[in-house]
């Protein structure tokens, strides 16, 4: 082995336990969950590009044990001031919910059959940002997936009474030991 | 597609790649809406309402009804059919004070027949504090549930509200379809036929639809 190769590998070697700790510290996961199974993701965002609205959904631990609660960061953001006026179902901004992996509903902030009535008009200006903070309770152990979503409507074209919904919606998984 | 940033992106305005996606689940993430309602307060409000047999899908539902409300609280009655196998337009009535837990009530003592009409009502009895809806079965008006709001102490001066009449459905279910709004106002004393001398406000999401066929808000709607 010349000493130029042995030098590349040295450096290798070297640097693999770097970056095993660096993987391990990043997801905020134990090292052996980084290293036998795909990385957990913490936070998702989506955007509507052609709305100028961003929907982001943060949650602090993408594993706990039954009893525990996972905090969720969920926001709306104006980030383009092209459309101002949005429209909410029943004063609910987000809905998160937990799907098992047979996609079967196991948990949700939104009562089920809630009928209620049309979805109310407010400002979102460009530049502000709508923010909730919710627990998730983990009652079952398993693999879920945490979908969260807006309500949030938006106008159709000037000269229609209209509305259509953003469809904005990301998904993050948690597991429960 | 969908973006998997592994943090949060805080300068979304640079992420001019990002486009929007929908979700993979089947997400009861909002309630599509077609229908009217008053822009002004009234005491109640009636309609016949015809019921259809709609699909609907795993953890969707779809409902016509009428109702009153003031801000996020409201008392509505109508049929509502939900997802499973046999299941089938029931009579039901919901309250719900704005941040609390709906209550749903049920009448399947009151079978429907699907392509009939069934007119339904909700009002402010004149006692006070006390909301009733019913349906109008046998010839006869029955009421189907009293709701006494005196224990909802910011809502006591509650004698009064928008009034709506709509169809409804969640995610990709179908439009009922089913409302015939010669609908009734009730001003506190006697009630009188809703037409175009009452501001009303029409709205629905797409892509529901529907429109106004004459002055007494006789409505048709379109839907997936």
């Amino acid at each position: 082995m010349s000493s130029k190769n042995f030098a590349k590998q040295t450096i290798l070697l070297g640097l693999f336990p770097l970056f095993i700790v660096l993987l391990s510290s990043c997801t905020s996961l134990p090292l052996e969950a980084s290293m036998t199974s795909c990385p957990l993701q913490l936070a998702y965002g989506n955007v509507r590009e052609d709305l100028g609205l961003v929907l982001t959904a943060k949650i602090y631990r993408a594993e706990g044990r039954i009893g525990e609660k996972i905090k969720c960061d969920v926001s709306l953001r104006n980030i383009k001031g092209r459309i101002e006026r949005l429209s909410f179902t029943d004063g609910e901004y987000f809905v998160l919910t937990l799907f098992d992996q047979n996609g079967k509903k196991v948990w949700s902030t939104m009562p089920d059959l809630l009928i209620g009535g049309p979805s109310r008009d407010m400002v979102l200006e460009s530049g502000d940002t709508i923010e909730r903070s919710y627990l998730i309770p983990l009652e079952q152990v398993g693999e879920f997936q945490l979908n969260v979503s807006t309500t949030a409507k938006v106008p159709c074209p000037a000269g229609s009474d209209g509305y259509y919904f953003t469809g904005l919606s990301v998904n993050l998984t948690i597991r429960v030991r | 597609m969908t973006v998997e940033p592994s943090s949060v992106v805080t300068d979304w305005s640079t992420e001019a790649h990002l486009i929007y996606s929908t979700a993979t689940v089947a997400t009861p993430t909002t309630h599509f809406f077609a229908g009217v309602y008053t822009a002004n307060y009234f005491k109640g409000v009636s309609a016949s309402i015809l019921v259809t047999n709609p699909v609907v899908y795993y953890n969707h539902w779809t409902s016509a009804w009428v109702g009153c409300m003031s801000g996020y609280t409201w008392l509505q009655a109508g049929w509502v059919k939900e997802a499973g196998v046999g299941a089938k337009p029931r009579v039901f009535v919901q309250f719900r004070y704005y941040g609390g837990t709906p209550e749903t009530w049920f009448f399947d003592q009151y079978p429907l027949t699907i392509g009939s009409y069934y007119a339904f009502r909700v009002f402010y009895t004149g006692t006070p504090y006390v909301w009733r809806a019913q349906i109008y079965y046998n010839g006869s008006w029955q009421t189907l549930r009293d709701v006494n709001i005196r224990s909802f102490l910011s809502f006591g001066s509650f004698s009064s509200a928008d009034c709506y009449a709509a169809d409804e459905t969640v995610e990709t279910g179908q439009l009922p379809r089913g409302m015939n709004l010669n609908g009734s106002i009730y001003n506190g004393s006697s009630w009188n036929t809703w037409t175009s001398t009452y501001s009303t406000v029409l709205k629905w999401d797409q892509p529901l639809y529907c429109v106004v066929r004459n002055p007494y808000y006789n409505i048709e709607y379109w839907g997936p």
